[in-house]
């Protein structure tokens, strides 16, 4: 489940105001979403949560759901 | 031995039929001899080059797998991808005549098995995969000979799990249907086409002093379209003969004259190699210059595209090519906000957009072909010259009733057909989801077309220098 606070993010960082968004859906199901404007959603995550991912996290992407079992995990660690 | 050659295709159709002779169990190690075999036609010194680059990064990569620290991890990944960095670097340097008295010839395939066990030995480091313990498996990823020549360059977890999978069930008969198609289109595709513009555009090159304007301009248009088909044809043919062998690689076009974009374009040509850049060169830059905002995409475009240019050869006109796109490139990202947000407030204009942008697209990189084309920077500052300055009358030009020029421009008409996609699908969709019947009627006329339109001596692959 997509929390609403990263679906605003995501949003925010590619300039749209609205698209339907799950664990499933891929960055090239999002338009705007593409390979130039893909690290931007990555940076404005890191820079709301607070948290930095590393370039093997960033690889290893390949939905939204992992983006935010990743984001989970970090804030996790981070709370410990 | 180029796969156009009949000894290769003569060599090809025994191979075939043996290779669904033997037990399943046999045939990967009977791939990887058919390749060294392939591989030892060409050079026996630099056979012996991808054996041992072949053994290092998979040692190294068993080691990066079975590291204790990440120190070590780190070292033995640094070790395996800065070695292959350094033996393409020095390859592509010392095949200049600039640097030694004689050239050296640049191994065979060596830009497109590099990358290979690059994005391999990335993939077990980065935890995407864990380590290949079969040796034979990883030979037969770096060498598989129908990808040699120029890719197109699939990863090592596709390939390996279809070594496994795909090889193991036996004959795939609409896979074998279907990469006979490949193939009778890539023939179509280079013999009929290809090869019927390459001698407008070296006649234009051989006495570019003597051409007019608009005969200039047409090579220029023409020259796109012909490196489209030579290498449109060159993966057809090897995805084609991959598929016989039961394995499939991946495309490598989807209508890129149909771009609306420059950064559409690049994700519709020479895909397998875009897709690596974007994977193991752009992201990591992109994120090592993230905090830099707009001036970390930009210099990140800017080098991944440069490096896309010396990846053909260490030329300044290559180098040019890759700066001219990433220029285009960053442009087009800095801009891409501002245009969506005024096309948005345009309703209706879409289609003018699409017509606009598709025209646009295709003559920015018809420009920067320019500088591919050439033989050197200068070369191309002439041509360029010639199309914007008026010239003297063109006396000993090619006039445009001559067969040399019909014959281009009607193959370039085939091409940008193709190219922009037949029936709005790309030619690996429309061989796939065609009706077998209508297939076989495709595959009849694509066979009478090559008997009786092909060129016999067209020459070598343009892609299969680098």
């Amino acid at each position: 489940m997509i929390s609403a606070e990263l679906k605003a993010t995501i949003l925010a960082a590619i300039n749209l105001d609205d698209w339907e968004i799950d664990d499933d859906t891929v960055a090239s199901q999002v338009p705007g979403w593409d390979s130039l404007t893909h690290v931007n959603v990555i940076a404005a995550v890191e820079e709301r949560f607070g948290v930095l991912f590393g370039i093997p996290d960033v690889v290893a992407l390949r939905k939204i759901g992992d983006l935010q079992r990743l984001l989970d995990s970090k804030l996790q660690h981070k709370g410990k | 031995m180029i796969f156009t050659d009949l000894k290769f295709i003569a060599c090809l159709v025994p191979s075939v039929i043996l290779f669904y002779c033997i037990p399943l169990q046999w045939r990967r190690y009977y791939l990887l001899l058919l390749s060294y075999l392939f591989y030892l036609t060409w050079s026996v010194p630099y056979s012996l080059l991808l054996f041992v680059l072949t053994l290092l990064v998979y040692l190294l990569a068993v080691a990066v797998d079975g590291a204790s620290s990440a120190r070590s991890r780190r070292f033995a990944a640094i070790a395996a991808t800065g070695v292959l960095i350094a033996v393409l670097t020095a390859f592509k340097a010392l095949s200049l005549p600039t640097f030694l008295t004689t050239s050296l010839v640049v191994p065979l395939g060596i830009s497109y098995y590099t990358f290979k066990l690059i994005s391999y030995a990335l993939d077990v480091y980065w935890g995407k995969i864990r380590a290949e313990r079969d040796f034979a498996a990883l030979a037969l990823y770096a060498a598989f000979f129908p990808q040699i020549p120029a890719g197109p360059i699939q990863r090592a977890p596709d390939f390996l799990e279809q070594l496994k999978t795909r090889l193991a069930l036996g004959l795939n008969a609409p896979l074998f249907d279907t990469g006979i198609g490949f193939i009778l289109l890539g023939l179509l595709e280079k013999l009929v086409i290809a090869d019927r513009i390459a001698p407008f555009i070296a006649q234009v090159d051989a006495s570019l002093e003597l051409q007019s304007r608009l005969t200039i301009l047409l090579s220029t248009y023409c020259y796109t379209l012909q490196i489209f088909a030579d290498l449109s044809a060159l993966t057809l043919i090897a995805l084609g003969i991959g598929m016989l062998f039961g394995i499939q690689g991946p495309p490598n076009f989807n209508r890129p004259f149909a771009a609306v974009d420059i950064q559409e374009f690049w994700r519709r040509w020479h895909m397998s190699l875009t897709g690596w850049l974007g994977d193991y060169l752009f992201l990591p830059l992109r994120m090592a210059f993230r905090k830099w905002g707009k001036w970390g995409l930009s210099i990140s475009i800017v080098l991944n595209m440069a490096i896309i240019g010396v990846w053909h050869g260490l030329t300044s006109q290559y180098l040019a090519f890759g700066l001219i796109h990433g220029a285009y490139m960053v442009s087009s990202s800095l801009t891409s906000n501002w245009r969506n947000r005024f096309f948005k407030s345009q309703k209706g204009r879409g289609f003018y957009r699409r017509v606009w942008g598709t025209v646009v697209t295709f003559h920015l990189v018809s420009f920067a072909f320019v500088f591919f084309r050439a033989s050197s920077a200068s070369s191309a500052i002439q041509i360029l010259r010639g199309i914007a300055l008026p010239g003297s009358a063109a006396v000993g030009g090619i006039p445009f009733g001559a067969e040399v020029v019909r014959s281009a421009l009607a193959a370039s008409c085939i091409a940008l057909i193709l190219g922009y996609g037949v029936f709005s699908r790309n030619l690996e969709d429309f061989l796939t989801q065609t009706h077998s019947r209508n297939l076989y009627l495709a595959y009849g006329v694509a066979l009478f077309a090559i008997v009786l339109l092909g060129v016999v001596d067209g020459g070598q692959f343009i892609y299969a220098r680098f």
